[in-house]
């Protein structure tokens, strides 16, 4: 096992190398001189010059790179252009509580989709099979701001159950996590909804149907083992789907997690926090798909990781 | 389903001639700011209230219509011609070119696509130019999946393998042989990737990285609304209404798209 997660991570090395090298190369690209604003308008040519040399930009650009790589070994990400705090120290600080709000996401997300799309595909064609998938479509095509809003204005406005806004308790959590988990239950739904009803017309369960098992022991036992796999693929994707979301979904409860910090950066045009973040955004997608490669390990013995490959 | 269908056919429809026709049928200039007719609340004379400086909502949510519908059918059309150029050279000529374009759909696919998005809208000023060029450039990759998937196996077909033995060039059983076959396939997978590329467009406009103001947009409406929630709601419930109708009768007719001409989309 832990020689295959190795050679995963040496895997995604080229990725990683990959992507640093797009983020570097956007941000180069982008128009303004930062040495211009950081010594202003009125400095004299020799002391720009200076200026240039020490913070290295006379240098060519893959040297530049390779200095940037450089300090990515260290751990470091640079520090923010406007409150000059290194990147990596502000993600250490955010990102447990944006991974809080995911956990609470799929607390939410996965038993009601879950228990959607089995209902559906248990009444396939009926009236719960149509309103099931209504919801489910509109959960994924309602905008999350526009639902966190209204939830906001109804559970925290009107009635004052929820605080509004924040970072803190549980109470916190609890809306912002229902505004980030409503598109991925509905996705779940979806998904839950195919392959029960896939699985139902096998023979396997017509087998089993033969001998007596009641409907209930068919379901747990028989149909519920075989929709883990496609539903662990699922909910792995909407994992990454949550940093969507985060970003939106921090912004408008003003929580302080990576999404919302990320979208400051954007807006304020803190070049080395949006890098930061790109890669940070692409490292949890890696570490998440190998999650999901381990797990199936564990939920399905007929895809075994190690000994032979995929 | 029936009901719903056509009740999302005719959403639709609904919402398509008002942005054509906005000029005509809005019953106010969207820009036009009224000082004397601040937060109004939904009444006869404004059906969806007013902003804080008096903008009639309807009347901007009609014009808001407009750039989302605009944007999204320009990034669904370049996303298409990217993807269906790339899926088709992928498809055909498969080895190193097809596992090369893969590597990169793989890695475009396998990244939050908002995030990505953002990340190429901050490099442009920001625009409906450039929402269709972040849109378009995260989208054209599961285009390029689906139809390289298809192209695949129709390419293993006895017809053209007939077009091959008789001599035809590479380029005419692309564009005479492949090509059509792939037509129905991209035009249902365009109208199930529709909704999804307004409600980016929106994400974008809320964020700020979209149409700038005074332009009203759906997503920018809300953005610039939001604060007088608890006082006066109409201002953000009406354009996310919009949106919300907008993209569940998209993805509704996408389906029925899908279920009718039986096309398989493994992405």
């Amino acid at each position: 096992m832990i020689a295959y997660i190795l050679k995963r991570l040496s895997l995604s090395i080229p990725l990683l190398l990959g992507i640093t090298f797009i983020t570097f190369a956007l941000i180069k690209s982008l128009p303004g001189d930062p040495v211009l604003s950081l010594v202003g308008e009125r400095a004299s040519p020799q002391a720009m010059e200076q200026i240039r040399k020490e913070i290295g930009t006379n240098r060519p650009f893959i040297a530049q790179y390779i200095g940037y790589l450089r300090l990515l070994m260290k751990g470091q990400m640079g520090r923010s252009y406007f409150t000059n705090r290194p990147v990596m120290s502000d993600l250490i600080e955010k990102f447990p509580n944006t991974l809080k709000l995911a956990l609470g996401a799929m607390i939410f997300a996965i038993p009601i989709g879950f228990l959607l799309g089995l209902t559906a595909a248990l009444n396939q064609g009926r009236w719960a099979d149509r309103a099931a998938s209504l919801i489910s479509i509109g959960g994924i095509s309602l905008p999350v701001f526009w639902i966190g809003l209204i939830l906001m204005s109804v559970f925290a406005m009107k009635f004052r159950w929820l605080p509004p806004s924040g970072t803190g308790d549980i109470r916190y959590l609890i809306l912002p996590a229902i505004t980030l988990g409503l598109p991925s239950s509905a996705s779940i739904a979806r998904v839950a909804r195919t392959t029960v009803f896939d699985i139902l017309g096998q023979p396997f369960i017509k087998a089993v149907r033969a001998k007596g098992i009641r409907e209930s022991g068919i379901i747990f036992r028989h149909v519920l083992r075989n929709v883990m796999i496609p539903l662990v693929t699922i909910i792995g994707l909407d994992f990454g789907s949550y940093l969507n979301g985060a970003v939106l979904t921090e912004t408008i409860f003003g929580y302080n997690g990576i999404g919302r910090f990320t979208m400051e950066g954007i807006i304020k045009r803190d070049y080395p926090v949006v890098m930061g973040m790109l890669l940070f955004g692409a490292v949890v997608f890696i570490v998440i798909n190998m999650i999901m490669d381990i797990i199936y390990h564990y939920i399905d013995p007929r895809l075994r990781i190690y000994g032979h490959n995929k | 389903m029936g009901i719903i269908n056509k009740l999302s056919i005719g959403i639709l429809t609904i919402v398509i001639l008002s942005s054509v026709f906005a000029p005509l049928i809005s019953p106010y200039d969207p820009l036009k700011i009224d000082l004397d007719s601040i937060k109004q609340p939904p009444s006869f004379k404004h059906p969806f209230g007013t902003d804080n400086k008096g903008r009639d909502i309807l009347s901007r949510v009609i014009y808001g219509g407009r750039v989302s519908l605009c944007v999204a059918a320009v990034a669904g059309i370049l996303s298409l011609a990217i993807g269906l150029f790339v899926g088709l050279l992928a498809g055909y000529y498969g080895g190193r070119l097809d596992m090369g374009i893969m590597a990169i759909v793989d890695l475009i696919l396998a990244f939050p696509s908002l995030l990505l998005a953002i990340g190429i809208s901050v490099i442009f000023p920001p625009g409906i130019y450039t929402v269709m060029i972040a849109i378009a450039s995260v989208g054209w990759a599961s285009f390029a999946r689906v139809i390289r998937g298809y192209v695949l196996t129709i390419r293993e077909m006895s017809f053209i393998e007939a077009a091959i033995s008789i001599g035809c060039s590479d380029i005419r059983i692309i564009l005479k042989h492949l090509l059509p076959q792939c037509v129905s396939l991209c035009l249902v997978f365009l109208g199930l990737r529709l909704g999804g590329y307004i409600l980016t467009e929106s994400a974008l406009s809320f964020l700020g990285l979209g149409a700038q103001p005074p332009e009203p947009t759906w997503g920018s409406m809300i953005s610039h609304n939001r604060v007088y929630i608890s006082s006066a709601s109409w201002m953000v419930f009406f354009p996310g209404l919009a949106i919300a109708i907008t993209t569940v009768s998209l993805n509704i007719i996408g389906d029925l798209l899908r279920d009718k001409f039986d096309v398989r989309l493994k992405a």
